[in-house]
């Protein structure tokens, strides 16, 4: 079977190499847009796929695997989803961040699978690059390096933030946590 | 990336509540329409356009704007090869180490009086850190004071206890044991004898002959976690101080003050908004304290804005050394 870089590069002389691509990975970005931007999942994962065709020719294999950029393309399909649309002016200054993060719709996920409210309020504190890694590799199973690639730092930056990121969720939610919180930590 | 390597850096998600997080991940997969719908767009644009013309994809990076660095005097002595020979015995002799007690002009640290000089000899099976931690909230009325922590790490793994004295166990069989993770490259805890004490052969052993920005703040971090958390050797923790002092674009400043006033060298690194900065006392290399401040005026905190210089977080390391016994995991409630 060939592999996704074999196909992409094929790609660019028979259109027809592309198509094992979306048959493959089609599960991983609906996936990756159905917890950020749930009642546009179908038409984000369309638009990412003509985006990712359309730009098949840059991509660098030195920046990591076909499926890192990928999600680097659907990332951006998703920024500009969340640019596009019209948030509360108070609620964009409540989350403190570009209007392209997607963290409201993620929070409300959460709320509804019914994680800690202690857990939320760590994970909203994050700055939001760590935050990306940390739901990047939790959601869509991507190893460090392979988010770093998708967010666009250095991997050795990623593992870092992870890092940080790690110990100020252990502090947060280790058994100094108030007891009185509900939802489930395990 | 080895398997190996993918499983320890996966490790990062072992905090309380991380399998909640993934199970509030999970979504129905998408339905035959809708993959047909998005083939069906890519074969529409094959018909219509040849490879190539299309609009060209970036990545697109949401970085804070960049300031520029104010520099710090530089390193421009020899660090010192030798460890002092006090601290050598002391570290032999599995004696815990007490930052605070070979200073004069210190500030005596709050949990001082709680800490007890452990004497007994022989490889103990734990390594013990307390530590007070503050880290930045976006409610300023949380945490306003820090935490104090104890953490015992061994072969196993690591319990934590906070101040309320619940103890939490990070203990992972199914990876093998403790991990440092370096670089993406696991240092297990009985590979700390066999690390290289040569400053160039540690370096390679560690990250190879990789250099720049792409390895830096990564070895920086995995070189704090060494002198932190790991019990290695004094002539290991010499080579490690070394091998963080030449991090391209690390910055040592000496006869620095950490919060408790306890007096030791900064080595500081610009990675990407943060300041990182470790407080090292160069006669024995343990780490006094860790800083992470906000590089530049603008850096997002939840609802807040950082100016430059606003503390991220700060670890201080109030007493490390070995132990031999280590409290059991509280019950869950």
């Amino acid at each position: 079977m060939a592999t996704d870089e074999e196909l992409l590069a094929r790609s660019g002389t028979d259109a027809s190499a592309f198509e094992p691509l979306v048959e493959r990975h089609s599960r991983a970005l609906h996936g990756y847009f159905a917890r950020r931007a749930p009642g546009a999942a179908d038409d984000l994962l369309a638009e990412a796929w003509l985006r990712a065709y359309a730009g098949r020719g840059t991509y660098d294999a030195a920046r990591g695997p076909v499926r890192a950029w990928l999600f680097g393309v659907a990332r951006n399909v998703l920024a500009a989803h969340w640019r596009g649309q019209e948030r509360p002016a108070a609620a964009a200054a409540l989350a403190g961040e570009a209007s392209s993060d997607p963290w409201n719709a993620v929070d409300r996920r959460l709320d509804a699978a019914a994680v800690a409210p202690l857990m939320r309020r760590t994970l909203a504190e994050l700055p939001a690059v760590e935050r990306e890694l940390l739901l990047l590799i939790a959601w869509e199973q991507l190893s460090p390096t392979e988010a770093a690639a998708v967010v666009g730092v250095p991997a050795g930056t990623a593992r870092s933030r992870l890092h940080r990121a790690r110990t100020r969720l252990r502090a947060a939610l280790g058994p100094s946590a108030p007891l009185s919180l509900t939802g489930d930590l395990a | 990336m080895t398997g190996q390597q993918d499983m320890n850096d996966r490790d990062l998600l072992d905090f309380p509540g991380a399998g909640r997080l993934r199970a509030a991940g999970k979504v129905a997969p998408p339905s035959a329409d809708a993959v047909a719908a998005a083939l069906a767009a890519v074969r529409s644009a094959a018909a219509g356009r040849p490879a190539g013309d299309g609009q060209a994809v970036e990545l697109e990076l949401e970085r804070e704007p960049v300031a520029a660095v104010v520099p710090v005097r530089t390193w421009r002595r020899r660090l010192p090869v030798l460890v002092s020979a006090a601290a050598v015995v002391a570290i032999a002799l599995g004696v815990a180490f007490q930052p605070w007690s070979d200073s004069g002009d210190v500030q005596r640290s709050p949990a001082a009086d709680r800490t007890a000089v452990q004497e007994q000899t022989g490889p103990a099976p734990y390594w013990k850190v307390q530590t007070l931690q503050w880290m930045r909230s976006s409610d300023e009325t949380q945490r306003r004071d820090g935490a104090y922590k104890t953490v015992w790490l061994s072969r196993s793994g690591t319990r934590e206890q906070p101040a309320n004295g619940l103890v939490q166990d990070y203990s992972r069989e199914d990876t093998g044991g403790m991990a440092y993770v370096i670089c993406g490259k696991p240092v297990m805890w009985d590979d700390l004898k066999k690390l290289p004490t040569d400053p160039a052969a540690l370096r390679a052993r560690l990250v190879g002959k990789a250099t720049g920005e792409e390895v830096a703040e990564d070895l920086y971090n995995g070189m704090e976690e060494l002198l932190s958390q790991s019990p290695a050797e004094p002539q290991l923790r010499a080579a490690l101080f070394k091998v963080l002092t030449g991090i391209p674009g690390a910055r040592v400043t000496e006869r620095v003050k950490d919060s408790t006033g306890r007096s030791g060298t900064a080595v500081d690194l610009d990675a990407d908004t943060w300041r990182l900065r470790l407080i090292i006392d160069t006669g024995t290399f343990h780490v006094l304290e860790s800083v992470d401040t906000a590089r530049n005026d603008g850096l997002s905190w939840g609802p807040q804005k950082l100016r430059a210089g606003d503390l991220i977080q700060r670890t201080t390391y109030l007493s490390v050394g070995p132990a031999w016994e280590a409290p059991r995991p509280s019950p869950r409630t």
